[in-house]
């Protein structure tokens, strides 16, 4: 059967909403492949060039060296009549009607799409990791595309916090792209799946993205804008989340800053303001699955703070701490410990392993 | 019968002894020379003819074969000229030399056209080898005098050109001595580098004194500009003082190498190399036909600087670890094989990412492409340096208010202090001096922890999620920090300053990668 699909798929002026009428009407891809003339008639509304085209281009070449690739990799085809295919993505006859995914699918559940800038701020790495580890700690499935920056976090922090994740590319799922998240797609397949609407390989093209980010923002239920310029891919898949009436979030920030403009104008626009995890999450639905995360991972953030003063601190230490309203350089502290660099190199050892401040490299942070 | 002279090749920095052998015959006139010597070898045979004629001798128009013994071996450089023509001129019966003293004696020059001497490479090796060959007269060109006599127990005589060669054997002139005023040093051998001109940068300062104590290599990672290289050429100026039979050794390098022709004596202070990163494997470690050191052996007893280091060809710096490990290379080619030195301490720069600003707000570099950058060093290379430093940029407007930094000369105290106490702890084991070649049998008979260091030790490998192999890292450090200061434990804050020294490694373990 998988080759008929892929014969299906393959032939050129047949697009998704073609596919469906005829395997609808004929009951399966085999089917279309065998029917003849008075068959194909019988179906209603089809250009008399498409039969032509379907009764002459019956090689299966292409389909074989395909379905070759896809034994290669271990490349599952999901077709829109499949359980795992969310039956909402066929309400939009345009979205495609075969995909080819790596990994393991779970039947539709609810999944929380995660999208932002490639080139992202700290802030930005900061906001995503927390939301993507909640989630995945929920057990909700987090969805994003793989893409440098936000979307990589995304990924990464929903596996390290031991959920599932979904990855939507534009390229053949065989590919990589970029190559440095080799090891990230290799992770995702173990614990979720890379998802595309390409045949095994297609190299990625700049106008195979807003296809990608259609689909995505028709699978999810909500989105989550973390962080966008003025021209980012991430406010394409916003407009289709809204075309599709997805619920889109945005994550506020300064009004100054280029990787914010993106998501403030979706703010501007009715998006809903970003300002905790739970925000993601149905309520009524998943309350009781993510309780344990609630504790785990969002404590509120006044409680942090209660717990540092707790701590017992002694008189050098304290006045380290208050010289770090931000960060310093280690050497602008020697002279809390009168020039004794061993001396301090030993207390902020200690402070650092306890948690009450952050030494990297050479710059010393307090713990927010 | 042949008349015989003395010279020398050089393999690799070591030279052996050339027997030179003039025949006249008679036949047709020719000059060959045979003994499979290169272009700068054959072409010795114009030489000779011009710097004979003009030297008022004659070449004689016979048939003149020079034989270089061992015939079998490859041999290169134009300092054979001398050899052959004063074996020629006796041969021919120009000048009458003592065979008694022909036989004890070497020659080592090249020729010009004019019957001057021009001053050659590799004398050094060449009057080492005039020595265990007891070799009692050594003949060199006036240049190459004072490189020579660095080698004392036999007679250097130092000559302006052939004639003046070919007078004093025949005894027709008396030889004197070059006469060289010591040359006053006008710059100190640092060229006036010194630490206290580096401000604001006490704690990275501190982990240079400690990898140059214990003989660690260090890489140190900063945005650019922020005095990565400053800092690394001034890291020569706090080793130890050279020995004279480490001074020797450089020396020797620096002559076959071509380096010593224009200084001529021996080399005082420690090498500071820094090869651009574009360089070859080959340059690296060293090639060639005839094989000759690369920047790893100029380095020698001294400091390989490579800056972005990252940007280095990744075949050509894997090269490097084995030299690293055994301080020497051996260079092999199907005709030559060169065994140089090669102890040098390993002083690599690197961006923190590709936009060079990690941990600053202007920085959108992904974790991912950070990690991606620094692969570029391979694990391996990054085994062998201990100590990774932040630098951290400094505040230029802040500068004038901070106090000068300390001078080179108190660092160094404290470096030879700690070099003291491991030449003790160390004493009687081969191939370890110092505290980054410690085995794993030394590492845990020297460095033992005491039960609150050890605690700390481990806390900061569960938050820190370092690798098994840092763990004896750390110790060794740990153990330099201890020695420059005198203490016989390893103390806790010992401790902490080694885990400081980790920045790269700590880093990773806060990365959002998977």
């Amino acid at each position: 059967m998988e080759i008929y699909w892929l014969w299906l798929s393959h032939l050129k002026g047949i697009g998704p909403a073609t596919s469906r009428k005829l395997v609808n009407g004929l009951g399966s891809p085999r089917a279309v492949y065998q029917a003849t003339h008075e068959k194909l008639l019988s179906i209603q509304g089809l250009r008399s060039g498409l039969i032509e085209t379907l009764l002459s281009q019956r090689s299966l070449d292409t389909a074989k060296r395909v379905q070759e690739l896809m034994r290669r990799y271990e490349i599952h085809l999901l077709t829109y009549d499949n359980p795992y295919f969310p039956y909402y993505i066929n309400r939009f006859s345009s979205l495609p009607a075969v995909l080819y995914y790596r990994g393991n699918l779970r039947l539709p559940t609810s999944c929380i799409g995660i999208v932002g800038s490639r080139r992202c701020t700290s802030y930005g790495k900061e906001v995503v990791a927390e939301a993507a580890a909640f989630l995945g700690m929920a057990g909700v499935t987090v969805v994003s595309g793989m893409a440098k920056g936000i979307d990589s976090y995304a990924h990464t922090a929903c596996l390290k916090a031991g959920g599932y994740t979904l990855t939507f590319v534009a390229n053949g799922v065989d590919i990589c792209y970029p190559p440095e998240h080799q090891t990230l797609m290799e992770e995702i397949i173990e614990n979720g799946a890379v998802i595309s609407s390409y045949p095994p390989g297609t190299r990625p093209r700049q106008e195979y993205f807003p296809n990608r980010n259609k689909l995505l923002a028709a699978w999810v239920d909500k989105l989550l804008v973390v962080e966008a310029t003025e021209r980012s891919g991430a406010l394409i898949t916003a407009k289709y989340a809204l075309e599709y009436n997805r619920k889109v979030l945005a994550v506020p920030n300064s009004i100054y800053s280029p990787e914010s403009v993106g998501t403030n104008r979706l703010l501007l626009n009715g998006a809903e303001v970003y300002l905790e995890p739970r925000q993601l999450i149905d309520n009524n639905e998943i309350e009781v699955k993510c309780s344990s995360a609630n504790d785990q991972l969002s404590p509120p953030r006044a409680m942090k703070k209660q717990e540092k003063l707790d701590c017992t601190t002694n008189p050098q230490e304290q006045a380290i701490l208050d010289m770090l309203d931000q960060p310093q350089a280690v050497q602008n502290l020697l002279s809390i410990c009168n020039g004794d660099l061993s001396g301090l190199l030993e207390l902020l050892c200690q402070m650092e392993l306890e948690g009450k401040v952050v030494v990297s490299g050479q710059k010393v942070q307090g713990v927010r | 019968m042949a008349t015989v002279c003395r010279s020398f090749a050089l393999s690799g920095i070591n030279a052996y002894l050339v027997t030179v052998e003039t025949v006249t015959l008679h036949g047709q006139p020719s000059v060959n020379i045979v003994g499979m010597g290169d272009t700068a070898v054959k072409e010795a045979a114009h030489r000779l003819e011009a710097s004979l004629t003009y030297g008022r001798f004659e070449f004689p128009k016979l048939k003149v074969v020079i034989n270089l013994a061992p015939s079998g071996v490859k041999k290169s450089g134009s300092h054979f000229d001398l050899a052959m023509a004063v074996s020629l001129l006796q041969e021919s019966g120009q000048i009458l030399v003592d065979p008694e003293m022909l036989s004890d004696s070497a020659f080592i020059g090249e020729l010009s056209l004019n019957a001057e001497l021009r001053p050659v490479s590799g004398v050094l090796p060449m009057v080492i080898a005039a020595r265990e060959n007891g070799m009692r007269h050594l003949f060199v060109p006036i240049e190459n005098y004072r490189e020579a006599s660095l080698v004392k127990g036999l007679d250097i005589y130092a000559f302006k050109s052939l004639v003046e060669v070919a007078d004093y054997l025949q005894g027709k002139q008396e030889y004197f001595p070059p006469l060289f005023e010591e040359v006053e040093r006008l710059f100190d051998p640092h060229e006036g580098l010194d630490f206290a001109d580096v401000r604001g940068q006490d704690v990275l300062i501190e982990y240079i004194v400690s990898a140059v104590a214990g003989g660690h290599n260090i890489l140190m990672i900063g945005s650019p500009g922020c005095g990565k290289s400053m800092i690394a050429k001034r890291i020569s100026t706090i080793m130890p003082e050279l020995s004279e039979e480490e001074a020797l050794e450089i020396t020797r390098i620096y002559s076959v190498t071509g380096h010593l022709r224009e200084r001529g004596s021996l080399i005082t202070e420690r090498p500071f190399r820094s090869p651009h990163h574009n360089a070859s494997m080959n340059s690296l470690v060293g090639g060639g036909s005839p094989v000759v050191p690369g920047e790893i052996s100029l380095a020698h007893n001294g400091i390989l600087f490579l800056d972005e280091i990252a940007e280095f060809d990744k075949k050509s710096l894997d090269a490097l670890r084995q030299p690293m490990e055994d301080k020497v290379v051996t260079v092999s080619r199907v005709n030559s094989t060169g065994t140089f030195p090669a102890n040098f301490m390993l002083v690599a720069a690197m961006n923190p990412c590709p936009c060079g600003h990690h941990g600053q707000l202007r920085c959108r570099c992904t974790d991912y492409e950070v990690l991606k950058y620094r692969q570029k060093l391979s694990g391996p290379i990054l085994d062998r340096i201990e100590v990774h430093k932040y630098v951290q940029p400094v505040d230029f407007f802040n500068l004038s208010a901070q106090e000068k930094g300390r001078s080179s000369a108190e660092l160094r105290e404290r470096v030879q202090r700690a070099r003291r106490i491991q030449q003790k702890r160390f004493v009687g084991v081969t191939n370890v001096n110092s505290n980054a070649q410690m085995s794993e049998a030394m590492i845990k008979e020297f460095c033992q922890l005491d039960s609150d260091s050890t605690k700390l030790l481990s806390l900061a490998f569960e938050k820190f999620h370092y690798s098994a192999r840092t763990y004896n890292k750390f110790l060794k450090i740990a153990r330099t920090f201890a020695d420059l200061e005198e203490s016989e434990v390893i103390r806790k804050k010992d401790v902490s300053a080694a885990l400081m020294s980790r920045d790269l490694d700590k880093e990773r373990s806060g990365m959002l990668v998977v």
